[in-house]
């Protein structure tokens, strides 16, 4: 495939065959070795090809093969002439990540580690199916996570009114509609809030080790080893099944309108026609159940730290830093071709990446930019950028999501056999529990990316800026 | 029985069967084979019955493996026996049966959380037999 470099972290795929506009990937030229290996490129052009794009079909750098739209995905689309596509959301409609702070000094409570993480993994359900057996929502409640998200988890004392200026969209995403969302969806999700699920989600207990940005850490009250916590996790049951009953609408939708797919799984509708409304009604409930749930969960957190460690709320002082979505369609303003425009920005494993003095950026945060979240693997780091102008004008606010996958689950369990990971990070003091061994094999370091050279790419980029380095300590995966 | 495919992020199955019931059998034992680990089998006595109507067969397919995760998901259901009643392209009856997902019997091994679209293939073959490509979201 050809690609131009555009500069040494973003290249170009030129528009040609169906394509309405460039492809542009956003990678260090050796990453994009690897990035070549898969069919993610391939993907960026079946993008590329959906009516309505503006710009172009983005990727960033822990871009892989997805279903639809490749992981690490960016595409905005015109109001009147685009469409919409749960493609390119996926089915974990706003999975997304929360970082919390503590007034906690990992050097105190480093050799309660296992205890911490043992309670957590008690008190927070993990695995496919998981529930909570304490908590079942009414069809009233329910309803209510759907349209409030976070505020609604903070209305039944799930944490306080604080935390809500801390999530992206303040962790409610107008336009949702309850009516929207199937019986079947409404019961995968009444015992799921509180859950963490399956797959790469998880908990995680760090401590901060390197600071890039003094000034953008001391707004986010970060200091050198301090403890901090990420909880990664989505919609849940519900969510998925919001996916595939629009997917299904959506397949009729493309014959009805004559959109011509390049993949079926990017099957979509124009974004006022009444399929993409009803669409973005339902998405919108799901991410406002997805921020629910990690609002719920950093309940429980705050509870474990405090049975575990037999410490008292002001004495751990955990509060969010931020939470954003990072698979999840919104309607954002941005500039095209020097003209303010209303968008309809898609981002499946791709993050907003806000800059300073943005308005949708909160006011604490006003002063340095949105921050950006980066999981890593489980075996080395994470990192919290801040959004960019540069970010703004290139890639629609956006950066990348997390390491991104370079080995399949497959090959990451048949490379793990006969080594029992959980043992080896243990060695390397990182302590790790699992739904199942078979999780945590699928998920071990080699499975992934360096973050590093991903956020480094963003950092140098330019659509990024590093603030800290955080260490991993614990984890809980699911 | 299936061949995998090694897909970067999620994963993929290649299944063929002499027919279509065949195929849609297939599919079905893949689907629990990638998922679950038995130790032990139970007798599968939970028996569901499922109807599902669609549009093509590529649908129909990725239909019935929606349904069975769901049970799965939502029942703790690890299906291990399938029979069709009615099968055309368009529309399944048929039954499914089970056990409840027992801890000291089976392991989850993969946890699969949809089925897509994305590079599906349902083709049939010129002796009548039938070919099918699905990729997982996991």
């Amino acid at each position: 495939m050809k690609l131009e470099r555009v500069h040494d972290y973003a290249w170009r795929i030129p528009k040609h065959g169906r394509m309405n506009v460039d492809g542009i990937i956003y990678s260090s030229e050796r990453m994009l070795n690897d990035i070549r290996k898969d069919e993610s490129l391939q993907q960026v052009i079946n993008v590329a090809s959906l009516p309505g794009i503006v710009g172009a079909s983005l990727a960033m750098p822990d871009i892989h093969w997805g279903y639809g739209f490749p992981i690490g995905g960016v595409a905005a689309f015109d109001i009147d002439k685009g469409i919409i596509s749960p493609g390119g959301v996926g089915y974990d409609i706003n999975c997304g990540v929360r970082l919390l702070r503590t007034e906690l000094e990992v050097r105190d409570i480093k050799s309660k580690t296992s205890e911490v993480i043992n309670q957590m993994f008690r008190d927070i359900p993990t695995g496919v199916g998981s529930h909570r057996g304490d908590l079942r929502l009414n069809k009233d409640d329910l309803d209510g996570v759907l349209v409030d998200g976070a505020a609604w988890a903070v209305s039944q004392g799930y944490g306080n009114a604080d935390d809500l200026d801390h999530i992206e969209a303040a962790g409610c995403i107008q336009g949702a509609d309850p009516d929207c969302v199937s019986d079947r969806a409404k019961k995968r999700g009444c015992n799921q809030p509180g859950t963490l699920g399956s797959g790469n989600h998880f908990i995680e207990m760090q401590e901060v080790v390197e600071i890039y940005d003094e000034q953008a850490a001391n707004v986010m009250g970060l200091f050198p080893g301090q403890l901090t916590i990420t909880i990664h996790t989505g919609s849940r049951g519900l969510g998925h099944q919001v996916c595939e009953d629009h997917i299904e609408v959506m397949l009729k939708a493309s014959r009805k309108y004559g959109i011509e797919l390049p993949d079926k799984q990017l099957c979509c509708a124009p974004i006022k026609s009444d399929e993409g409304k009803h669409y973005f009604a339902a998405m919108a409930a799901a991410a406002n159940f997805a921020f629910a749930n990690r609002q719920m969960i950093m309940h429980w957190v705050r509870l474990a730290i405090e049975k575990s460690l037999q410490i008292g709320p002001a004495d751990h002082c955990i509060n969010p830093i931020y939470d954003i979505a990072h698979n999840i369609a919104k309607f954002e303003e941005h500039h095209v071709g020097g003209v303010s425009k209303r968008l309809c920005v898609h981002r499946k494993g791709a993050t907003r990446a806000f800059p300073a003095k943005h308005p949708e950026v909160p006011a604490c945060y006003r002063a340095i930019g949105q921050p950006v979240l980066i999981p890593g693997d489980m075996g080395r780091y994470s990192f919290v950028l801040v959004g960019t102008d540069k970010a703004m004008k290139e890639t629609f606010g956006s950066s990348c999501h997390g390491a991104g996958r370079v080995m399949s689950r497959h090959k990451a369990k048949k490379a793990c056999r006969g080594r029992d990971i959980a043992r080896e990070l243990e060695e390397q003091g990182i302590i790790v529990r699992g739904a199942s061994s078979g999780t945590i094999a699928e998920e071990a370091p080699l499975a992934y990316k360096d973050v590093a050279e991903v956020v480094d790419c963003v950092h140098n980029a330019g659509i990024a800026k590093k603030v800290v380095k955080l260490k991993p300590l614990g984890v809980i995966k699911g | 029985m299936y061949q995998l495919i090694d897909h970067t992020a999620d994963i993929g199955i290649r299944v063929k069967g002499s027919s279509l019931e065949d195929l849609f059998i297939k599919t079905a034992e893949a689907l629990f084979d990638i998922s679950i680990k038995i130790r032990r089998p139970s007798t599968p006595v939970i028996q569901v019955p499922i109807a599902i109507e669609a549009d093509s067969v590529d649908q129909l397919l990725v239909k019935w493996l929606q349904e069975l995760l769901y049970l799965y998901e939502s029942r703790h259901l690890v299906l291990s026996n399938f029979w069709m009643d009615e099968l055309d392209e368009r529309h399944l009856i048929g039954t499914v049966k089970g056990a409840k997902f027992d801890s000291t019997r089976h392991s989850e091994e993969l946890s699969i959380k949809a089925v897509t679209y994305h590079q599906l293939e349902v083709v049939k073959d010129d002796d009548g037999s039938w070919f099918a490509k699905v990729i997982f979201d996991i």
